[in-house]
């Protein structure tokens, strides 16, 4: 039961130092190096198959990794099962929601770490667990059976369970992943609120770049395994950067929020201001 | 769906409790119908009949300390106390064990196919039991009959292969592998079972009247042997009955929520598997029992196992009562084999069952 407590303000959140992972000969990450503060939000952003799920499970214990991975002031892959629940509380791109199963006991799921292997919940946990779908607007529905629930309430079922896990760290992997614009906001104005008031540390993998630069404080750009780019949205996201590594034709708008990543059809490439499209 | 613009600020209101879900009361009442109903045909309906009333206070009058006239003659008394009544706990008793030890396989495996013979159990008591009489073992009289010691050590002896085989090595295997080294290691102890059995074919109504499962028993011995077995590996189970619900969500979400998965299932299999063996080697095959009475449990009330295990128990063993007083019955003074009994009325109803509910997976 030695968990380091996650008193040094100063220590960062998750440190990761040169770390590989490799399977037979491919080489899935490739000397990867990042640190992230206590309650920052990072993004990891990068074309399909760059890494970002590796990298995540790697941060989460559920992959062998070489190289320096510290959550919380412990290698998250040597903690037994129970500790590392402690620390990280993970929301899969794609959580299991078995048929039938109730709100309520799936909420209660999240609770595992403190009860004991032979026994059941006690009322701290029901207390806990019914605070936390308060707190992501489904309370009431504890009955529902989760195979009626709407994509948007899918996710922050699961989003719930992680809460009531109470950790200082949620991994989210692809959290707006099929969910429509008005579902993508719902859900990551949530993880924001909860960032905000509950302090928590939030590392998430994102496919949509400018709901990533709106939401994260700060991105790690993953390219074939590497980070060739890591820091504020503005340093990584920029068109050449996002040109060269996801081979796309965007185009970046400025919005309050921070900049807009627009794709653009082929042949309307170059010319980005109209007086320059009169000319040429 | 109202969308949180601004989401509300955390416990503005009272917070409320959820409740998880529990095993209901009508459940366990239902079941309790269920056993005493099966007990009390099993002690009455035979070819000597015995009213209900007397064949209760007979088994009162049993009780230390309990002194009931229960009304009976000698034989009669002799008939409830000392042949019907230890056949029909047997059969609670085995038909508990293979009910709660199918829907403990069908939790840890995350399988709904799985039974309590899915590792091997089957076969290898098979072959034991085959060994033993062929080797003329069976013949020997004795204190321990030597025919449910062979039956036992085979399916022990088998599971354990499966288990070598399928987990382990260094990397973490999946369940899917001990299930396909438990087919391996069955198809494998089948074959040696039958080349044995072809090569002493005069012994070969003895070995298939085994395999085919019966409630015999003397005195009360066979009851003595399993009770032990029911009663601890029923505690283990059920009181892993939550960990059992977390596992639903798989190998890797389980183990983020802290659930040491290895663990839980290596103990859910050893505790299933020896409750197995035993339940075998005492009544030989009696199949079906384990794969159609948690179903219908998870069909008719739910897909917690804080309520398919005890229901499974209670039920199964109800089942198998039951299905012992048609084998014994239907073509008195003749026996039919209990397991032709539990797959003929058992797979019909099943049937039906799946047909009129919506199947929900494992």
């Amino acid at each position: 039961m030695s968990v380091p407590a996650l008193t040094d303000a100063a220590s960062p959140a998750i440190a990761v130092a040169g770390v590989y992972v490799n399977i037979g000969k491919a080489c899935l990450l490739h000397d990867v190096t990042f640190e992230v503060a206590r309650g920052d939000w990072l993004s990891i952003i990068g074309p399909n198959g760059a890494g970002k799920t590796t990298l995540l499970r790697a941060l989460a214990g559920g992959r062998r990794s070489e190289g320096s991975v510290i959550v919380g002031g412990a290698d998250p892959a040597r903690l037994r099962p129970r500790d590392r629940a402690a620390l990280v509380a993970v929301v899969a791109q794609e959580p299991m929601l078995p048929d039938r199963m109730r709100v309520a006991d799936y909420v209660l799921l999240g609770r595992t770490r403190f009860v004991p292997m032979f026994g059941v919940e006690s009322t701290t946990d029901l207390d806990v667990a019914g605070e936390m779908l308060q707190l992501v607007d489904l309370a009431g529905m504890g009955n529902r059976p989760l195979e009626t629930l709407s994509g948007g309430e899918r996710r922050r079922v699961a989003i719930a369970r992680a809460l009531a896990q109470d950790t200082p760290m949620l991994l989210l992997d692809e959290p707006t992943t099929s969910l429509d614009v008005g579902h993508q906001q719902e859900v990551l104005d949530l993880v924001d609120h909860l960032c905000r008031t509950q302090g928590l540390t939030v590392i998430s993998t994102m496919n949509d770049l400018t709901l990533a630069g709106h939401y994260s404080h700060r991105l790690l750009l993953l390219h074939r395994g590497r980070a060739v780019a890591e820091g504020d949205v503005a340093d990584v996201l920029t068109a050449d950067i996002v040109a060269s590594v996801y081979g796309a034709r965007v185009r970046l708008i400025d919005t309050p929020d921070g900049p807009a990543v627009v794709p653009t059809r082929r042949g309307h490439l170059a010319p980005v201001d109209p007086a320059e499209q009169e000319g040429s | 769906m109202v969308r949180p613009a601004t989401p509300a600020p955390p416990s503005a209101a009272p917070p409320t409790s959820v409740a998880p879900s529990r095993l209901a009361a009508r459940w366990v009442a239902l079941g309790f119908a269920a056993v005493i109903a099966a007990v009390l045909a099993g002690l009455t309906i035979g070819p000597a009949g015995v009213p209900a009333g007397r064949a209760l206070a007979e088994v009162a009058d049993h009780i230390p300390f309990v002194d009931v006239d229960s009304g009976l003659s000698r034989s009669q008394a002799a008939i409830v106390w000392d042949v019907r009544l230890p056949r029909v706990v047997l059969g609670l008793l085995v038909g508990a064990m293979l009910g709660l030890a199918g829907g403990a396989y069908q939790g840890v495996f995350r399988n709904p196919l799985a039974d309590p013979y899915l590792l091997g159990v089957a076969a290898g008591a098979g072959l034991g039991a085959t060994l033993a009489i062929v080797s003329g073992l069976s013949d020997v009289s004795g204190p321990l009959d030597p025919l449910p010691l062979a039956a036992f050590a085979g399916a022990l002896s088998a599971v354990a292969l499966t288990y070598l085989v399928g987990a382990g090595g260094e990397e973490r295997r999946s369940p899917a592998t001990l299930i396909l080294a438990g087919v391996a290691i069955a198809a494998l102890l089948t074959a040696v079972q039958t080349f044995v059995q072809q090569r002493h074919a005069d012994t070969i109504r003895q070995v298939y009247a085994w395999i085919l499962g019966r409630l015999t028993t003397v005195g009360w011995s066979e009851v003595g042997v399993m009770l032990p077995y029911v009663v601890v590996v029923s505690v283990v189970v059920l009181l892993l009955r939550r960990s059992l619900d977390v596992l639903a969500v798989g190998d890797e979400e389980a183990t983020s929520l802290g659930l040491p998965v290895d663990r839980i299932r290596t103990i859910v299999v050893v505790a299933a598997s020896l409750g197995t063996a035993a339940a075998v080697a005492t009544s030989g095959l009696i199949g079906f029992v384990g794969l159609v009475v948690p179903h219908t449990v998870r069909l008719l009330g739910g897909r917690s196992y804080r309520t398919i295990l005890p229901m499974s128990i209670l039920l199964g063993g109800a089942f198998l009562v039951g299905a012992d007083l048609l084998a014994r019955t239907v073509i008195s003074p003749a026996e039919v084999p209990i397991g032709v009994i539990t797959a003929f009325f058992g797979a019909p109803f099943f049937v039906v069952l799946l047909r009129t509910r919506r199947a929900g997976p494992v």
